[in-house]
């Protein structure tokens, strides 16, 4: 159904149905940008539930961990330049062929970053990753809002951001951080955040190089 | 040179409008099918230049539809895109396993959907 909704908009906006009044516009426009947001809502609940349900199967193979990280920052980097943010990634040379669900990785380091992006109005986000004893470490530092102290345990929590005036502002669905954080358990990992209020936040993930996932 | 034809095997109406708008200015011929059945007897019948198959068809299932496809030496050949219903479902390597050409994942924007048809069968 979507598939349609969102479609039609565009072939409406491409004009294959003629020129578009200029008054019609915005809210063809509108109806994209809520389509597309629902779209992210119906997977992420989609994702939640199988998770819930104990039916997400990761779909393990080899990876490369500079492959994800470039594909995160590609995908992102027009938002970064729209907000006029610095955007760096650095990943440590030594890491060999990783193995886990590189789709599901990449899942979980795009809601980060993505999360950072959103919340940072000027300064600078930075991913690294590195490797430690066969543990893979993937950070994502930003210079945003930061999140209040009695707030950090609940971080990861469904539905659960800091205040709903945030869902107006920001957008998102509240699931991504919860979703991550059983993305991240079902390899075996654990996820965490520093953060202070004002300054900016630091989000990580430890994933064991190679895993074959684990009990979450 | 007859326009080149292109097969639309899909049950849901909306999205078959969607198609039949996105090729509506262009040159190629389109035949449509509503279920899976009816789609690989379309595609035998009328050898197509390029098939569109919609992964979850009643009858008969998409990817049970490019298998028989695939198996039919007048077919086999055929580029064949398989539309899937989520990204992260694993139907995109069962649509290749299958022996599909492409996979598009549906939401699809109509505009990548039209870049995949050109590039998969050029227009006359």
């Amino acid at each position: 159904m979507l598939n349609a909704i969102l479609g039609f908009t565009e072939i409406m906006l491409d004009e294959l149905y003629g020129e578009v009044p200029p008054n019609l516009r915005e809210p063809l426009v509108d109806i994209q940008t809520n389509g597309r947001h629902l779209l992210r809502l119906i997977n992420d609940v989609l994702d939640l539930s199988k998770i819930e349900a104990g039916r997400l199967e990761l779909g393990v193979d080899e990876y490369s961990v500079q492959e994800i990280v470039d594909v995160v920052h590609t995908s992102l980097k027009s938002l970064a330049i729209e907000k006029g943010l610095a955007f760096s990634v650095w990943v440590a040379p030594d890491i060999p062929t990783a193995r886990g669900d590189g789709r599901r990785i990449t899942q979980c380091l795009m809601n980060l970053a993505g999360n950072a992006l959103k919340f940072t109005r000027q300064g600078r986000v930075e991913i690294d990753v590195r490797l430690d004893d066969g543990w893979l470490t993937y950070r994502v530092t930003d210079t945003g809002i930061g999140i209040p102290k009695e707030e950090v345990e609940n971080i990861f929590a469904e539905f659960r951001q800091v205040d709903t005036t945030i869902t107006r502002e920001y957008g998102g669905t509240g699931l991504g951080l919860s979703i991550t954080k059983r993305l991240v358990e079902l390899h075996g990992g654990r996820i965490g955040v520093e953060s202070e209020l004002g300054k900016g936040s630091r989000f990580f993930f430890t994933l064991p190089l190679r895993t074959d996932g684990g009990v979450a | 040179m007859r326009d080149r034809t292109v097969l639309h095997i899909e049950d849901n109406e909306y999205n078959r409008k969607i198609v039949r708008q996105l090729l509506s200015r262009t040159s190629y011929r389109l035949l449509e099918a509503a279920d899976g059945e009816e789609g690989v007897a379309v595609a035998q019948r009328e050898l197509p230049d390029l098939i569109l198959m919609d992964v979850q068809l009643p009858k008969l299932s998409g990817l049970d539809a490019t298998r028989m496809l695939r198996a039919d030496p007048r077919t086999a050949k055929i580029p064949l895109v398989v539309v899937t219903s989520f990204a992260l479902s694993g139907d995109d390597r069962r649509a290749i396993d299958a022996g599909a050409s492409a996979y598009l994942a549906k939401p699809y924007s109509p505009r990548d959907l039209m870049a995949l048809i050109h590039r998969f069968l050029p227009e006359n």
